[in-house]
């Protein structure tokens, strides 16, 4: 019991003192998270319309794929991208390895998956109405992409919220493909892993707590939003 | 003129063949009222008029050229003549000005014109005071005017509106009655799916299509008449507006302005004047003898345009002929007396 509340004591102590080592992979946390969540943003809302509008063969084997994708091992996505970015690797020309793009790149692909089947689903739950007065009204194609983009925009922010979150957590990718360098790829999850596999438990437990406040932050930011969606709904059948 | 032309358009749902037109055509600045009971196929031949569903079979032209079966961007073009407003309409998110200025900006208007011809088409509508509101929060007839207001701020050469005044108040029916026939006065095309006989006969005399079990089905072959009736003892007489009288019974008593609807197969024929219980008995002359499905539908010049449907036996053991003097009859119970709806009734 002395041992937990030492180190809950000596966890606060640091998260108060503003330690430097911690602030630095916060930074990176947030800055290769931030990134590969816009990427998945970028190529997963596209992709998403794309799947859920147009019609083609293998059109459902590829969402199943997403689907089960969405499920991989972090570690299994660190194993494939470090043989394809490492020095004898087929990419090994970029110098990619143990670099934030490297980890950038890893949750980009970590975080597609989840984007693109969430973003999908929200599409999918549109009222069919959205689409056809779009349409009828003479909507273009963009007009049209943009259109649904912001009717079923809580459904697009829940698919970005949820990804974020996934990918600040996650270990595997940043362990494999950062490497853990303390102030350059160090984030707060592989600092947890280092901190307390040396028995720093006080410093690995501060480093959770704001990990922990981080997620907090986002389920709140995602409550709200969903609230916001439901109001909306509601109002549009009435 | 544009004329939108809808040629053996076919739609089943599975094994359910839910319209089975022969053919239908459209012009540019008339109205034309779609009549028929729930089930009759006035939504679905609306949205495949409007290239939102594919018919069966058949197409779907406008001045020859078949849009029906284009895809892609040239389908996305040829939408751009039609808009739809739905029963239901759907907003999008935002407020109702944003909602109708989507129109004109969908089709290339500037933000600023867009806004303008928002605000114009709202005030026609007397939703000006909206314009700001957001649309999700509008009730349903204040929602239905907002999307007919849409409508036609997209200057669509052909409107179809699904039932426009379902929801909307008295006052708003001849709001919206008058911007439909003011959109019609302008060049539109706009076509009035409605259970609203009055709105009908009103915006459409003469330009009412009637839909039966997906079939379109002549006007005149549903004998449906306009007139006034009143009330004398047990049944009602009913005084057409071209002067034919005839006896109705009634169930509830009807009086002023209504409709008289007379079933062609309860209409018997004779080639001489025959004494019978029949109270309404009509003289005329055979302007038309058609056959359809193994009947024969002939329609009477009596003043009113008398459609009866006989066998092809009866036909030829009477050796009728456009231009024969026949008598028709039937009895008061064949005559269905309908009220008419809106303000001016």
């Amino acid at each position: 019991m002395d041992f937990f509340l030492e180190t809950l004591a000596g966890a606060v102590r640091l998260i108060f003192s503003a330690d430097a080592d911690a602030a630095a992979a916060v930074v990176v946390s947030l800055q290769v998270s931030l990134c590969s969540v816009l990427i998945c943003a970028a190529a997963g809302f596209p992709a998403a319309y794309a799947l859920w509008s147009a019609r083609f063969p293998g059109r459902k084997a590829v969402l199943v794929l997403v689907h089960a994708l969405m499920g991989t091992p972090t570690v299994a996505i660190g194993l494939f991208l470090y043989i394809v970015i490492s020095r004898r690797g087929p990419a090994g020309g970029l110098d990619l390895l143990f670099t934030k793009k490297a980890m950038i790149l890893g949750q980009a692909v970590l975080g597609l998956p989840i984007v693109i089947s969430l973003a999908h689903s929200a599409l999918s739950s549109l009222d069919p109405r959205a689409m056809e007065t779009a349409l009828t009204l003479g909507a273009g194609r963009v007009r049209c992409a943009v259109t649904m983009l912001v009717e079923a925009r809580s459904g697009f922010a829940a698919a970005l919220i949820t990804a974020f979150g996934r990918l600040l957590g996650e270990v595997g990718v940043s362990m494999m493909l950062g490497g853990n360098i303390a102030g350059k790829t160090r984030n707060i999850s592989t600092a947890m892993a280092l901190e307390t596999g040396k028995g720093e438990a006080a410093l690995g437990l501060a480093l959770g707590l704001i990990l922990l406040a981080t997620a907090v932050c986002i389920n709140v930011l995602l409550k709200l939003l969903q609230g916001g969606g439901r109001e909306s709904s509601r109002g549009d059948r009435g | 003129m544009a004329e939108l032309v809808l040629a053996g358009v076919v739609k089943c749902f599975g094994d359910r063949r839910v319209l089975d037109l022969g053919r239908a055509a459209v012009g540019t600045g008339r109205v034309y009222a779609l009549l028929g009971p729930n089930g009759s196929g006035k939504t679905t031949l609306l949205r495949i008029a409007a290239l939102l569903d594919r018919p069966t079979s058949g197409s779907v032209s406008v001045d020859g050229a078949e849009i029906s079966g284009l895809r892609g961007g040239a389908l996305r073009e040829a939408r751009r003549r039609l808009c739809y407003v739905s029963q239901h309409p759907y907003m999008f998110a935002g407020s109702v000005l944003g909602n109708v200025a989507y129109a004109p900006a969908a089709r290339g208007a500037g933000r600023r014109r867009a806004r303008e011809t928002a605000q114009r088409e709202l005030a026609l509508l007397g939703m000006e005071s909206f314009a700001g509101a957001r649309a999700a929060s509008l009730s349903a007839g204040e929602m239905q005017k907002a999307a007919m207001a849409r409508a036609f701020a997209t200057g669509a050469g052909f409107l179809l509106l699904d039932e426009p005044t379902a929801n909307v108040d008295r006052a708003s029916v001849s709001l919206v009655e008058g911007r439909i026939a003011a959109a019609a006065a302008a060049g539109a095309a706009c076509v009035v799916a409605t259970h609203d006989t009055g709105l009908a006969r009103r915006l459409a005399p003469g330009t009412t299509i009637h839909l039966r079990g997906g079939r379109i089905v002549a006007g005149s072959r549903e004998n449906v008449f306009w007139g006034t009736a009143s009330m004398s003892g047990g049944t009602a007489r009913f005084v057409s507006d071209s002067g034919v009288e005839l006896a109705a019974c009634a169930e509830a008593p009807v009086e002023g302005v209504c409709s008289a609807e007379i079933n062609p197969e309860e209409i018997l024929l004779s080639t001489g004047p025959v004494s019978s219980s029949a109270r309404n008995v009509l003289k005329g002359a055979i302007r038309r003898i058609e056959v359809d499905g193994g009947r024969v539908y002939v329609t009477l010049d009596a003043g009113i345009d008398l459609v009866l449907a006989i066998t092809q036996e009866s036909r030829e053991a009477l050796g009728l002929s456009p231009g024969l003097e026949v008598f028709a009859f039937f009895k008061a119970s064949a005559v269905r007396l309908r009220e008419g709806e809106g303000p001016d009734s």
